[in-house]
């Protein structure tokens, strides 16, 4: 017989956008919360405007895959929280819920009568999560940022370049990262007010996140180490890089020798005269001569495959692989045989495949954690307003007609 | 006030020269667990030192002391099967956190009752299945094989890795989330419950949505595998770098209006993707930028609603202004030297964050 998922009963309020929060509660959803997106027909989900357009077909916003893969698993309702009524029902959707999840510029949420006091007011047990950009308080609490952003003022784009390069921003990975980060604390949240009755506010400022994780940068800074861009190098291994193959396709490898055992046997596999002079060299005579060896191995892999060249590098047990094109993700070994990608049939843009998480719990009877395709805009209004929050058929036709409700964004 | 993981017991067992388990279990020792570090007669392989980190022996030790902030530590000689004293730590603990594969922990000879809850979450860089299984990896394998080594946002740079082993404490927030899950659940079935873990598809899922994106374009009509680049971006001025950022076709037209190039509003989807005036526009930026300092250009930016942003570098970070009045980082006073480091990424009104500033001693 198959268990409830850990968050059965669970429902979360999602009144956030674009990619950090509603990833997290999407992890929340897939393992059982009944997660209630709230947009409005005047303001949707900005999100669902990435990578769609009118050309795609009717309901273009419907169709974004980037919103679609973020929204997995929840359902959607509409309501305008600038109205009354709106303002009115979210309350009251808040006041059975276990989770109010916002991502809004700051002080958003206080203007439409919904801080943690307002919503404490109804319902003591409930915990509320805020992730603004730089926290809600201080001179930079209007200041406007996203994932780009975080990765710039936590020191990571610093970090990540060629010593020659500027910083490299590292490409806007910090929104599942905040979002796992704050699904810790809501879960931890959650431990506590099952013990306590409780609920509370918590606080994810998404810069934090960022550089809660620049720990050991800031720590080589003081003691002596500032930060460099050590562009595919690193002090422990030697050689270690990045280089071009062979491949009529545009291709690259990575390796990394970690000993002299592994330096003698990539001396061995690419029978470069060059190496097989610097075999004595150890760690620290490799990073001397780091640029000639660089040159030298990729002389050989220039002129071999990366199937060839992986092979043998990996029979020989030293660490090497081929640099992930997004054109290969649903096609890479290891993804397919844990079956990292669940394919999902959404009404309007067809079956796809979406990701799904990394973590593969014992108790998952099958890989295909996703129950569901994304939402449609207010997919959900009638299902909730009407039959949970117990709207009647004459106020649910007055909340269409006034916008407080709908399917379709308003125009302009 | 009582922690909001008040009473969970989490231990540490095995261990590599990776921050992504040392971080999952500060994450969570944060919080209120009760973590205890494992450590065999030759101690964590992270108290030798990371790869990626200066070959110095007093910051292997400080960056060690900071992520076993609050955590206790045993030494015990776990792997070899049937200790008893470790048997009985295993038994009073809620989650654990092993780097161990399935097979590895079930050779300790440790009796796992099926009525008592437990977290076994095995943290491995491939997962405990699939062809990959027994591959080596280091830090860079890893981000090569997730997707993570790209030529960035650049229109002519070789493939680069992320700095900072970004993936790595990202790796731990999911692992977090891991323990906490599969604690709600054991506790809910009142059974052990594993988890495997893989590190290569944490990385891989913080840029997964790229091949879904890769179809879109192609739907769209617009090249799939052109990159895309950030005009403005990462620039020097007067005195360090500073990230002028833009996502919407608004923000682009704020931006140039704020350096002053409103001639070059109708080229932000070409110029994007690396193409039309990108010399000219770039020349024109880093004239309007070189006499300017970044504290004038954040502020000028982000008065005209761009996200425009320090790029900062490493201690630096401690005299913005933003964590000058909202406390944020906190001193250790180390054996030889006082440093400081970040506090934890969140604040709760109830129950209290980090717990205390000692590391673990052994």
């Amino acid at each position: 017989m198959s268990q409830p998922l850990p968050f059965a009963g669970i429902r979360v309020i999602e009144f956030a956008h674009f990619w950090s929060v509603p990833y997290g509660t999407m992890f929340l959803a897939s393992q059982g919360a009944d997660v209630v997106k709230v947009e409005s027909v005047q303001r949707p989900d900005v999100w669902r405007a990435n990578h769609t357009a009118p050309i795609l077909g009717d309901r273009w916003m419907d169709r974004g895959l980037l919103w679609q893969a973020t929204n997995l698993d929840k359902r959607d309702i509409t309501l305008d929280a600038a109205s009354n009524e709106g303002r009115a029902l979210l309350k009251q959707l808040c006041a059975s819920a276990d989770i109010f999840i916002e991502n809004y510029a700051s002080h958003v949420v206080e203007k439409q009568g919904l801080s943690y006091e307002d919503l404490r007011a109804i319902n003591p047990g409930i915990i509320m999560v805020r992730a603004p950009s730089f926290g809600n308080e201080g001179p930079w609490k209007s200041y406007v940022g996203w994932g780009d952003v975080f990765e710039q003022v936590s020191g990571f784009a610093t970090v990540t370049g060629y010593p020659d390069s500027r910083p490299q921003t590292p490409g806007g990975y910090m929104d599942p990262i905040v979002a796992m980060h704050l699904t810790t604390a809501i879960i931890a949240a959650l431990e506590y007010r099952d013990r306590t009755g409780d609920g509370q506010l918590i606080e994810v400022p998404q810069s934090e996140v960022g550089m809660a994780m620049a720990g050991a940068i800031l720590i080589a800074d003081q003691f002596g180490y500032p930060p460099m861009r050590p562009g595919n190098r690193a002090p422990g291994f030697a050689p270690q890089g990045v280089y071009r193959t062979g491949d009529a396709e545009k291709t690259y490898i990575a390796l990394s020798i970690r000993d002299d055992q592994e330096w003698i046997a990539l001396i061995a596999i690419t029978g470069s005269p060059v190496l097989a002079s610097l075999t004595s060299l150890g760690l620290e005579g490799r990073h001397k001569h780091h640029d000639a060896i660089d040159d030298a191995v990729a002389q050989w892999t220039l002129a071999h495959t990366a199937d060839e060249m992986l092979a043998q590098l990996q029979a020989a047990g030293i660490p090497a692989s081929r640099l992930l094109k997004p054109v290969d993700y649903n096609i890479e070994p290891q993804l397919v045989e844990r079956e990292y990608y669940q394919e999902l049939d959404h009404p309007l843009s067809g079956p796809r495949l979406f990701p799904t998480f990394p973590m593969h719990f014992s108790y998952e009877t099958s890989r295909s954690i996703h129950s569901r395709p994304a939402p449609m805009l207010g997919q959900h209004n009638e299902e909730i307003l009407r039959g949970e929050l117990g709207v009647s058929e004459s106020d649910y036709a007055d909340l269409l007609v006034k916008n407080v409700i709908g399917t379709e964004p308003l125009k302009g | 006030m009582s922690k909001a993981l008040e009473g969970i017991r989490v231990l540490e067992v095995g261990g590599a020269a990776d921050f992504a388990v040392p971080y999952a279990g500060l994450l969570l020792a944060d919080l209120g667990a009760d973590v205890i570090l494992v450590e065999d007669q030759h101690g964590h392989p992270l108290r030798a030192g990371h790869p990626a980190l200066p070959p110095d022996t007093a910051v292997h030790n400080a960056v060690f002391d900071f992520l076993n902030t609050g955590k206790r530590s045993v030494a015990i000689d776990y792997s070899t099967p049937g200790n008893t004293e470790f048997a009985a730590l295993v038994a009073s603990a809620q989650i654990i956190l092993t780097t161990l594969q399935p097979d590895e922990f079930a050779a300790l000879n440790l009796t796992l009752h099926n009525n008592k809850p437990l977290a076994l979450v095995h943290v491995t860089p491939w997962g405990s299945t699939g062809p990959y299984r027994d591959r080596p990896a280091t830090s860079l394998i890893v981000q090569a094989a997730a997707g993570w080594v790209t030529s960035r946002k650049e229109v002519v740079m070789e493939p680069v890795q992320v700095g900072g082993q970004m993936h790595e404490w990202a790796t731990g927030a999911y692992i977090s989330v891991s323990a906490l899950t599969a604690h709600r659940a054991a506790h809910q079935q009142q059974r052990p419950i594993t988890v495997d873990f893989s590190e290569f598809e944490a990385t891989h899922s913080m840029l997964c949505y790229d091949r879904l994106r890769y179809d879109a374009r192609g739907e769209l009509g617009v090249p799939r595998d052109r990159i895309l680049i950030s005009p403005f971006g990462i620039r020097r001025c007067a005195d360090g770098w500073v990230g002028i950022n833009t996502l919407t076709q608004a923000q682009w037209e704020d931006a140039c209006r704020m350096t002053g190039l409103e001639d070059y509003y109708g080229f932000m989807q070409e110029m994007n993707r690396g193409e039309g005036p990108l010399d000219e526009f770039s020349a024109k930026v880093d004239t309007f930028l070189a006499d300017k300092t970044v504290n004038e250009l954040v502020t000028l930016g982000q008065s005209m609603r761009v996200p425009t942003i320090p790029v900062t570098q490493g201690k630096e970070m401690f005299a913005l202004e933003q964590w000058q009045e909202r406390p944020f980082f906190y001193e250790i006073d180390g054996n030889n030297q006082k440093y400081q480091v970040p506090g934890p990424p969140w604040r709760l009104s109830v129950t209290p964050a980090r717990q205390s500033a000692s590391a673990g001693q052994r």
